[in-house]
């Protein structure tokens, strides 16, 4: 009878043994054979490798003013497996979401693991939502460029997508400064998402971006831009820009140009609005151009102020025949009366005793050619056909040296009238002044001189027949106390087969005081209903915008 | 050591094992360290899930700051916006200067500052500019 009970012991303890021989092998297996590829596949279920997105760089104007900042939004979504009661959680979110309570609820009992249902709110309904604690209600904070002025600078700026990215003006030419870099987060996580906190999250912390500081002072750029928004009510422009800026330095004081858009909404705008006509739209000069032509021909020797000729209205030019604006002849003129009476056959007739290799190398030492290399994005260059291209014509000569037939950017246009002002140097136009970077590094930006385009002594003559040719014929753009100096113009616009009639550019380009010019401004104003002249319609903008900027930046009168 | 002998003969002849006492103390110390170790290890991994919650807390709290500097950084811009100031100066009466007169004063310090930091801003050499090959 005791053997029996022995027997079954035995028996249990032997099975017992080969359980525990199996189970002791299979750790065997898992912790010594198969470790690390185990270890692998459970690293990979619950460690979870986020990107993080690091804090765009602001952006201040001179006086420190936050003129591009960034402000948190929420992305709202729900993991639908862990909502208890899909109904109530429907209810909640309906009147904070602004949505439909069926469609909501459609969207939380979805078969999915994950479903979005507002990409952007704002942070109070955000952290409203947070605070209902709802459980499978996830909000998740996002970054979005904030401008507080609105349309203010708008062309300055640029704007920022909901990705992050830059375009146009300075978001998108330092689109890499005021991104900083990713960082990334590598921590443990539950099937969920959830945070598992059992360790320290390891990675690499993102870099924010460096802060940018303008050149330009937000108040003046708001004087500027509400100049320019009157100009175009009161002529009925279709389009316009203003440019200011320091001949001396090329740094940029304010640029304004319509149409614009709000950047916070950039979204909404149409393409169109988005290009500067500063620096992004080429059109033909007009009469501004002839201060090139003249100095030109003042640098090689060829005439003085005081050089004359008889005008007898018209002249031929590569068989073209040019005539003054007003088709009159003017009879015995001088050099400082052909920039007074904006004389057409003066100019045409200094450029063919130039001769075409002269002439146009003397105004591509003004830069007109080639991209001034300003920080905005989206600058284009101009046009100029040279004798070299297979479509210049010799009657080109004629009429480039009253700024038709070619092409410019104001941009390029006021750097290189501001050569003039600043004593024949062409200085690099830019906007942003420093870039502070995290780390406590300040990179500031120095003036550039990209060449000499005249001598001094050219460039002072000049100047002084440009100041007699405000006093005598533009009275539109004095500024009592200061003598100022400047050209008007009128430029045809272009058509298919030749130019419109009727429509005109008109401009204005003046710098003052002109004995030591501080500010330099051009005023360009596209067809204009009251007036198709420059002298009426661009140079009395100069005249009023230029009083107020003297007295706003505290330049005494000459 | 000799009480702790006895003890552990004592205990084994209750049980009706037959066992050395020696071994069974050796088992016993074993069994105590294992148990003093998980102890350990769990003390720890609670004190770093703590810490790692706090962690995580002061994360959010910046988050939370950083957010809320941002929100005010803006609000304050706004507040101070070049048009929100001009239209505030208009409701308090004020207007842009018409008749501004300036005053010469000889010798005064910061035209001799200006002359100095004119001098101090000496242009760099001119760079001639990239010249392509285009003209005649």
């Amino acid at each position: 009878m005791a053997e029996r009970p022995r027997r079954r012991l035995a028996f249990i303890a032997g099975l017992s043994l080969v359980v525990s021989l199996v189970l002791v092998g299979q750790l065997v297996q898992v912790q010594l054979f198969r470790h690390a590829e185990l270890v692998q596949a459970a690293e990979a279920l619950y460690t979870r490798r986020g990107e993080i997105t690091p804090l765009r760089g602001r952006i201040y104007d001179q006086r420190g003013h936050l003129v591009a900042g960034n402000q948190v939004e929420y992305e709202v979504s729900v993991t639908p497996e862990l909502v208890a009661d899909p109904v109530a959680v429907a209810i909640r979110l309906a009147p904070l979401l602004q949505r439909d309570p069926l469609s909501l609820w459609e969207a939380i009992t979805r078969q999915q693991r994950w479903v979005l249902l507002a990409p952007r709110v704002e942070k109070g309904v955000g952290e409203q939502i947070a605070g209902l604690g709802l459980a499978g209600v996830n909000v998740v904070p996002r970054w979005r460029r904030v401008y507080p002025e609105g349309t203010l600078g708008a062309h300055l700026l640029g704007f920022v997508n909901a990705e992050q990215v830059g375009y146009y003006g300075v978001e998108g030419f330092y689109q890499q400064e005021l991104a900083g870099s990713q960082g990334t987060r590598v921590d443990r996580r539950d099937p969920y998402g959830g945070r598992i906190p059992l360790s320290l999250a390891q990675g690499d912390p993102p870099r924010p971006g460096a802060d940018l500081v303008l050149t330009v002072d937000w108040t003046v750029q708001a004087v500027v831009e509400a100049e320019l928004d009157r100009a175009l009510e009161e002529t009925g422009a279709e389009q316009g820009c203003i440019i200011v800026m320091d001949p001396r330095t090329g740094r940029i004081l304010a640029l304004a140009a319509r149409p614009t858009y709000d950047p916070n909404r950039y979204f909404e705008a149409e393409e169109r609005q988005f290009v500067n006509l500063a620096v992004g739209a080429q059109y033909e000069p007009g009469s501004v151009f002839k201060i090139l032509t003249m100095a030109v021909a003042l640098e090689a020797g060829l005439v003085t102020p005081e050089s004359g000729y008889q005008d007898q209205g018209e002249i031929e030019v590569g068989g073209q025949v040019i005539r003054n604006w007003d088709r009159q002849a003017y009879g015995w003129v001088t050099m400082a009366d052909v920039l007074a009476y904006s004389l057409n056959v003066g100019v045409a007739r200094l450029a063919t005793l130039l001769g075409p290799p002269a002439f146009y190398q003397g105004i591509r030492a003004f830069g007109v050619d080639r991209p001034t290399g300003v920080d905005l994005e989206g600058e284009v260059a101009g046009e100029l056909r040279l004798p070299s291209d297979p479509t210049w014509h010799e009657s080109d000569l004629g009429t480039n040296a009253f700024g038709q037939g070619l092409a410019v950017t104001p941009l390029q246009m006021i750097v290189a009238v501001a050569a003039v002002a600043n004593d024949g140097l062409l200085m690099r136009p830019y906007v942003v002044a420093e870039q502070r970077w995290p780390d406590g590094r300040v990179v500031r930006a120095r003036p550039a001189v990209q060449g000499r385009a005249i001598s001094q002594e050219t460039a002072r003559t000049l100047t002084q027949m440009l100041v007699e040719a405000v006093a005598r014929e533009v009275p539109q753009a004095q500024v009592e106390g200061y003598t100022i100096a400047g050209k008007t113009g009128t430029a045809q616009v272009p058509i298919p087969g030749g130019y419109d009639p009727q429509q005109t550019i008109a401009s204005f380009v003046g710098y003052g005081p002109a004995e030591d010019p501080r500010l330099i401004i051009l005023v360009r104003l596209d067809k204009p209903k009251s007036s198709p002249w420059g002298s009426q319609t661009a140079a009395p903008v100069f005249g009023r915008l230029a009083a107020r900027l003297f007295v706003l930046l505290g330049i005494p009168p000459s | 050591m000799t009480w702790l002998h006895q003890w552990a003969s004592h205990g084994i002849k209750r049980t009706g094992w037959e066992m050395d006492p020696t071994t069974a103390l050796s088992g016993l110390a074993l069994l105590v360290g294992l148990v003093l170790m998980a102890a350990f290890y769990l003390a720890l991994s609670s004190q770093t899930a703590v810490l790692g919650r706090r962690l995580e807390a002061l994360e959010s709290q910046r988050e939370a700051l950083q957010r809320e500097i941002a929100r005010l950084e803006v609000e304050i811009a706004q507040a101070q916006s070049a048009t929100a100031m001009m239209q505030r100066a208009q409701e308090m009466g004020f207007q842009p200067a018409q008749e501004v007169h300036f005053l010469a004063v000889p010798r005064w310090p910061a035209l001799a500052a200006q002359a100095a930091q004119k001098e101090e801003q000496a242009l760099p050499p001119v760079i001639p500019p990239p010249t392509g090959d285009r003209g005649s």
